[in-house]
C-alpha cells in the first residue's frame, strides 16, 4: 500500500510516541520507513578542531544517536529504514527528503496542531499544506 | 492498528480517491470502514413541486446514491462497511461520527488544503480530530 514512509522525529516523547505508531503503521502496509530529524549544528567555531573531524563534530551527536536507536527499534519489528539528518527547518527536511525519496506517504505527530499553537508554522500543519504526497498525522498526548 | 475508520465522501473524483485509500487500510487492519456523506439543506422552495414528487428533490437523495455506491465499492474488496448520511457541514460531519463511534483514524483527501484557507475540510479535520488524520493526496 504505502512503500515509502518518511516520518519525522525529535527527541521528544511526543515524537517517540508517534514514531512507535508509525513502525506499526509500515509493518502492516510492507513498506521501508526514512526516519528524518532535523537540527541545528552548534554554533563552535571549530578553529581549534583538526578539519578531519569538523563534518563529524556537526552532523554526527545527538540526532545520529537518535536516529540510530529508532532504526533500531524499526528493525526489531521487520521494518527496513534509512536515516536522514538535515540541518534545515523539520517541515522543510521532511517535505525535501519525501520528494527526493519518492515517498507515498509522510508521518508526523500532531504536536501543535491543536489549542493555542494551531497557527500556520507548526511541523504538521506545514507539512500537510506543502507535501506532494499524503499526510498521515498521529495524535500524541 | 485503525479498526475504527471514517472517510468523508460526496461525489468528487477526489472524495472517492480517499474512500480507496480508506478502503486499503481497512482491508489490511480487518476493521470497520465508516463512510460519511454530508449535505447542507437548502433554502431551495419546495412550494410548486408536486407533493408525489418533493422527496426526489431533497439533496439527501444524492447523498444515499453516493453512498450506497462507495459503501458497495467497500464490500467488493471484502471490507465491513457502515453508511452515514449526515446533515450539516461536511467537516463537522466526519467529526461528529468520528466521536460517536470511536474512530481511531479519519481520512480525508487533501483538496483545499493548499489554499491554506482555514475552513477547507481537511484543515478543520486536520486541526479538530482527536485520533489520527490521514490525509490523502488528491490533487
Amino acid at each position: 500500500m504505502y512503500s515509502t514512509i518518511v516520518v519525522g522525529v525529535d527527541d521528544s516523547s511526543t515524537a517517540k510516541q508517534a514514531f512507535t505508531r508509525a513502525v506499526e503503521f509500515a509493518k502492516m502496509s510492507g513498506g521501508t520507513l526514512h526516519i528524518v530529524t532535523a537540527y541545528k549544528p552548534k554554533p563552535t567555531s571549530g578553529a581549534d578542531v583538526p578539519d578531519e573531524f569538523r563534518y563529524a563534530m556537526a552532523s554526527t551527536g545527538e540526532a545520529d544517536v537518535l536516529l540510530r536507536r529508532l532504526a533500531d527499534q524499526a528493525a526489531a519489528e521487520g521494518v527496513a529504514s534509512e536515516v536522514h539528518a538535515a540541518t534545515a527547518d523539520p517541515a522543510d527536511a521532511l517535505v525535501s527528503v519525501a520528494d527526493r525519496e519518492g515517498a507515498d506517504l509522510i508521518v508526523v505527530g500532531n504536536k501543535g496542531m491543536k489549542g493555542a499553537r494551531r497557527v500556520l508554522g507548526s511541523v504538521p500543519n506545514s507539512v500537510a499544506h506543502r507535501a506532494n504526497c499524503s499526510v498521515l498525522i498521529l495524535p500524541t498526548t | 492498528m485503525f479498526e475504527t475508520v471514517v472517510v468523508g465522501a460526496d461525489d468528487s473524483p477526489t472524495a472517492a480517491k480517499a474512500v480507496d485509500a480508506a478502503i486499503d487500510i481497512v482491508a489490511l487492519s480487518g476493521g470497520t470502514l465508516h463512510i460519511v456523506s454530508a449535505y447542507k439543506p437548502e433554502n431551495r422552495s419546495t412550494a410548486g413541486v408536486p407533493a408525489e414528487f418533493r422527496g426526489s428533490v431533497q439533496p439527501d437523495s444524492a447523498v444515499r446514491s453516493v453512498l450506497d455506491h462507495l459503501s458497495a465499492r467497500a464490500r467488493t474488496r471484502g471490507v465491513a462497511v457502515e453508511a452515514h448520511d449526515q446533515r450539516g457541514d461536511p467537516a463537522q460531519a466526519i467529526l461528529d461520527v468520528a466521536g460517536q463511534v470511536g474512530a481511531d483514524l479519519v481520512v480525508s483527501g487533501s483538496q483545499g488544503m493548499e489554499r491554506r484557507v482555514l475552513s477547507s475540510i481537511p484543515n478543520s479535520i486536520a486541526h479538530q480530530a482527536t485520533c489520527a488524520v490521514l490525509i490523502v493526496k488528491t490533487d
